[in-house]
């Protein structure tokens, strides 16, 4: 096979691999610094952690053998006392099918700069070519982890499903008042929603609940949750409405909440979803002057440790 | 939308990139370890040895080669890059890309936790027979492995009118010194350390090539997740089963899932036809967006567009076919005995 070892080619060969490298090994410090920074957390649930950063240790692992490789190759070359500064041209087929000689030494089998595909022994189906379009793709994410994003969570807006749904509030009655707060989880009460049998049970508790504020009126807003399987990207938005008693002359204070971490106590009422088979959780606020919104609406000093669920 | 929305807008895209990135990369790079290995070490058409001469009897052992070797749909796709450069046939190769990600023991069990305890729904016709874990895994692996193995007939046949052409460069099998030479010695020997060498640059190479296509992929992914509202599109599905299967085929390309969490997704499409969650899952290991960034690495465009046809048409006509039996089958196999209305009862 023609080939030519020229210096062009040695330097590409070069290039290319110290971009590789030196990208690789970004990746892979980054990976392993998103698993000590805590920020994990935000992209992948919990029993992902661990081979991501096996993962990233494993690169980084990579990224070393060949730098050295590449380092003990430039040496060799220089040793050797040669360059591959010929051309092939003169014999049209791979090294194992000449029987003549060559005239000069490949000291070791695959650590030297060929700026091409192989096609002889030595072939490990590599493209050498130098194309920095490649390295400009892989170190987006680089960039983002020194522009520390992302950094939090999907938006409440992002999750809110429930924003436009009208809700009939007719027939709404306060159960039971006071009474000390049911504990269930977010995920749980929306599952109870399901269940006519749940839906019964859990229908006037008084339960609190913890999620992001996302507006929707003085009136209304609405609790969102994200529950992850795996992924962010997979990610389902668990909403739940949160009501003033309409017979109360309080408001919320929107801007004082507006893309909170919040933490919400009132009762539980399952409206129908118009349209559709299914209900919609909703805690109704009985707010009054002497008990106002903010008694049941608590702002969290900080984001729950995992703002997903998992 | 205001400054601080395009902001949100904007931070919550880099988290579904980048969320789809980090999810995928361990397995890339486990993928990118083995392909250097399976480079430097496996002698060209050892396993051809071992495959039975009947080509459909090694499709369908390639089909279920996921069971006793695991691999996501990101992952495998180096090793089987390798895999055909020592000869494994492109058929075979095909069959396991396909049905690997589906026919593995995690994916399999993650659709049964999935789809456990899964609810019938009251629609406007009576109740919605929604399928159960045992069925929706069952007809998941099902449907996977008929896909898989009919596209890789079809594959078989294509690759007997065109050969090579149909591959990239680096998938054509390599003139490396076969089983028979390097036991008759006339490979070269190489050190421990060249090995290692060879063994990281081939991974690290691999490593690149596919997750450029990865990050690409991710990017498509994140931005059309966007543009989406996947719910809305499932309830626009709800009412027509043609309609509903080919939106939730289109929502499984868009989306760009992992099989493992995929089943998490589609369970919680709760309105949605069983049939049209069966093809959502059958689909989306097989054919996404990132995945087509990554097969244009091992594939040239006429094979992909060969895989791609067959496998679409394939689960749309087979899901269909499911919709039309289950609709009429399941009210009499599942129908509780006083109620068939009742509106809660558990899936079959």
């Amino acid at each position: 096979m023609p080939h030519d070892h020229s210096h062009d080619d040695r330097n590409a060969y070069y290039l290319n691999q110290l971009f590789t490298i030196a990208v690789c090994g970004a990746l892979g410090g980054v990976t392993v610094m998103l698993w000590y920074s805590d920020k994990l957390r935000f992209l992948v649930v919990e029993r992902f952690w661990l081979p991501t950063l096996i993962g990233g240790i494993t690169l980084l692992a990579l990224v070393l053998i060949r730098a050295i490789a590449v380092w003990r190759s430039v040496d060799e070359s220089l040793h050797a006392g040669h360059t591959h500064d010929h051309d092939h041209d003169h014999c049209d087929h791979s090294h194992e099918q000449c029987d003549h000689d060559h005239a000069h030494d490949h000291v070791h089998v695959h650590d030297h700069p060929h700026g091409h595909s192989h096609g002889s022994g030595a072939d490990h189906g590599h493209e050498h070519g130098w194309a920095p379009w490649r390295y400009v793709v892989l170190l987006v994410p680089v960039v983002l982890y020194f522009l520390n994003l992302p950094n939090e969570g999907f938006s409440a807006a992002y999750g809110d499903r429930l924003k436009d749904v009208q809700l009939d509030v007719t027939g709404l009655r306060q159960d039971k008042g006071d009474s000390p707060a049911f504990d269930i989880g977010f995920a749980e009460l929306q599952q109870a929603s399901v269940s006519p049998e749940q839906r019964d049970f859990y229908e006037g508790k008084v339960v609190s609940l913890i999620g992001k504020y996302s507006d929707v009126s003085d009136k209304r807003f609405t609790l969102v949750r994200f529950k992850m399987a795996c992924c962010a990207r997979d990610a389902v938005p668990l909403n739940a409405v949160i009501m003033v008693d309409p017979k109360s002359d309080q408001n919320v204070d929107r801007d004082k909440y507006r893309d909170k971490w919040v933490e919400v106590r009132g009762q539980v009422h399952f409206f129908p979803k118009p349209g559709s088979s299914e209900y919609i959780t909703a805690l109704i606020l009985y707010a009054t002057k002497d008990k106002p919104i903010d008694k049941f609406v608590a702002i969290l000093p900080r984001p729950p440790t995992n703002e997903f669920l998992n | 939308m205001d400054n601080a929305d395009a902001i949100r807008t904007v931070e919550n895209f880099l988290l579904a990139f980048t969320s789809i990135l980090y999810e995928a990369l361990p397995y890339i790079i486990l993928g990118a370890v083995i392909a250097g290995i399976l480079e430097e070490l496996l002698p060209q058409r050892f396993i051809t040895r071992f495959l039975p001469r009947s080509r459909t009897l090694s499709i369908l052992i390639g089909a279920l080669l996921g069971l006793v070797f695991p691999m996501c749909e990101c992952g495998i796709i180096p090793v089987m890059r390798r895999l055909l450069r020592k000869g494994l046939p492109l058929s075979c190769c095909v069959a396991y890309l396909l049905a690997g990600p589906i026919i593995n023991v995690i994916v399999l069990l993650s659709t049964f936790v999935a789809f456990s305890g899964m609810k019938n729904v009251p629609d406007a016709a009576g109740v919605s027979y929604q399928m159960g874990s045992w069925w929706m895994t069952g007809m998941r692996a099902g449907l996977g492995f008929v896909v898989s193995v009919v596209t890789a007939h079809i594959v078989e046949w294509q690759y007997r009118k065109h050969g090579t052409r149909l591959l990239k460069p680096l998938a054509i099998p390599s003139e490396l010194p076969s089983l028979e030479e390097k036991e008759n010695g006339r490979e070269e020997k190489r050190s421990a350390w060249q090995r290692l060498s060879n063994i990281s640059d081939t991974a690290l190479h691999d490593f690149i090539d596919i997750t450029v296509f990865l990050i690409l992929g991710a990017l498509l992914a994140a931005v059309t997740g966007m543009l989406l509202n996947e719910k809305q599109l499932a309830e626009l599905s709800s009412s027509h089963a043609a309609l509903s299967i080919g939106l939730m085929m289109l929502l499984a390309i868009v989306l760009c899932l992992c099989s493992e969490a995929d089943a998490f997704v589609a369970a919680s499409f709760s309105t949605v036809r069983p049939a049209a969650k069966l093809a959502f899952l059958v689909l989306g290991p097989m054919l996404d967006l990132k995945l087509y960034m990554m097969y244009t690495r091992v594939f040239r465009p006429r094979l992909i567009y060969t895989i791609f046809l067959s496998v679409i048409v394939q689960v749309f006509v087979l899901t269909y076919i499911t919709h039309i039996l289950w609709e009429q089958y399941a009210p009499l196999l599942f129908a509780p005995p006083a109620a068939a209305s009742q509106s809660s009862s558990t899936a079959p």
